[in-house]
């Protein structure tokens, strides 16, 4: 089966792209570029750079603008489903979703209306096993993005570890937090996984933080040999 | 031994469809053992203590087209919980007609008759099927969401289906099916 991947370049959607390679021939990937910071159904902190990760992986990236409104975003998302349909002659999509119930239907009606299978293989994974996994799988993931107490400052940019699993599960005993970031609380950028052929080296970068909410925006990269 | 059923035709709709619920019987310390339809055997129904057959991809249908393999459901006398695909299982076991209907999302679910299933009287619940079984005389009807009967139980076997996906939003019915008694043969 030809697919391709909902791919916002974070943790969640490179572990899906991982699994569903085994299985599938994936043939592109797919990146709505939101305009808004409050976006209901995509990742916002460095989805720019997406079309560099797509390069550092060696697969073409249907790219797609969006103004980030509520119902807008969904007619520009099934655009780009559509359009990466008929590049590719795909029979399916796969995207990264774990818990939210809100884009997982989003994405499915979508796919119903253009006749293409959905596959979503982290579907309810546990979220301290999925953190594992991506460290387990040697990824490199900074945190690009906090967005909840008490996610502060010295979070963005940290790589994910060991450690900061440790934290997170703290933090999720303690304030309830979604270790994994499901609930938007957090958002993460890959640089490098075993099915990258480049990595992304960041070589320039701006932290903006403000009570508990703050971005590490990636402002120049460039792709090396590994 | 509880014997969950994948009937999922492509291989990456497992960790979707049927991990979740391993992983609801694997948090309630029950002894599971998962097998593909078309892989099934006597003995894995023979040793199982009740079976749940799970849901798959909104495109897969390949288990409509074998329903042979489920005959056995008929015959033995164990308990059943369909989930989505399950549920139209034992709709076309039963010679229920299946309605094209798609629901996707999360949609209100009221009880219109007392269970075991759940103890609620109304809760919300995430659908995902483009067909729907239309219970016969066989069937009792449980739960509505708006026109739909979403959860059904044979009359005579404790054959159970829900048409939306419980292990997404309410896995106490998973875990209540695990717990209900088995009579004594």
């Amino acid at each position: 089966m030809k697919v391709g991947v909902l791919f916002s370049g974070g943790k969640d959607s490179c572990l899906a792209l991982q699994q569903s390679m085994s299985f599938h021939d994936v043939v592109c990937l797919i990146s709505l570029i939101s305009e808004s910071q409050e976006s209901y159904m995509f990742h916002v902190p460095n989805i720019e750079i997406t079309g560099k990760q797509a390069e550092a992986i060696g697969l073409p990236l249907v790219r797609k603008e969006t103004k980030g409104e509520k119902e807008k975003e969904l007619e520009d998302l099934k655009k780009a489903i559509g359009t990466a349909k008929a590049d590719f002659h795909l029979d399916g999509i796969v995207t990264g979703a774990v818990k939210s119930v809100y884009q997982s239907t989003r994405v499915q009606r979508i796919c119903k209306q253009l006749g293409l299978w959905c596959f979503n293989p982290l579907w309810l994974k546990d979220e301290i096993e999925l953190l594992k996994e991506v460290v387990e799988n040697k990824y490199e993931v900074i945190i690009s993005g906090v967005f909840a107490f008490p996610l502060d400052e010295k979070f963005l940019g940290r790589n994910l570890d060991k450690n900061v699993i440790q934290i997170l599960e703290r933090l999720k005993e303690e304030y309830g937090l979604s270790p994994a970031g499901e609930g938007g609380e957090m958002e993460t950028t890959v640089t490098d996984a075993p099915f990258f052929k480049k990595r992304l080296e960041i070589l320039d970068y701006d932290v903006s933080y403000k009570d508990y909410s703050g971005v590490f925006k990636i402002k120049n990269l460039r792709l090396t040999d590994k | 031994m509880i014997l969950i059923i994948s009937v999922c035709s492509d291989r990456l709709s497992y960790f979707e469809f049927v991990k979740p619920v391993e992983e609801i019987l694997k948090k309630a310390r029950k002894d599971s053992r998962t097998r593909y339809f078309l892989n099934m055997n006597h003995r894995d129904v023979g040793q199982a203590e009740k079976a749940i057959i799970c849901g798959t991809a909104l495109k897969d249908f390949r288990y409509l087209n074998s329903i042979e393999k489920f005959t056995w459901i008929k015959e033995v006398d164990k308990p059943v919980l369909g989930i989505c695909a399950g549920t139209q299982i034992l709709g076309k076991l039963f010679d229920c007609n299946l309605a094209e209907r798609t629901k996707i999302g999360r949609y209100k679910v009221k009880i219109v008759q007392k269970n075991s299933l759940t103890s609620k009287e109304e809760f919300y619940s995430y659908f995902l099927n483009s067909k729907a079984m239309e219970p016969n005389e066989d069937f009792e009807i449980l739960g509505e969401s708006g026109n739909l009967k979403c959860i059904v139980k044979h009359k005579r076997k404790r054959l159970y289906g829900c048409l939306f996906h419980p292990e997404v939003l309410n896995p106490e019915i998973i875990t209540n099916f695990l717990q209900e008694s088995v009579p004594t043969m």
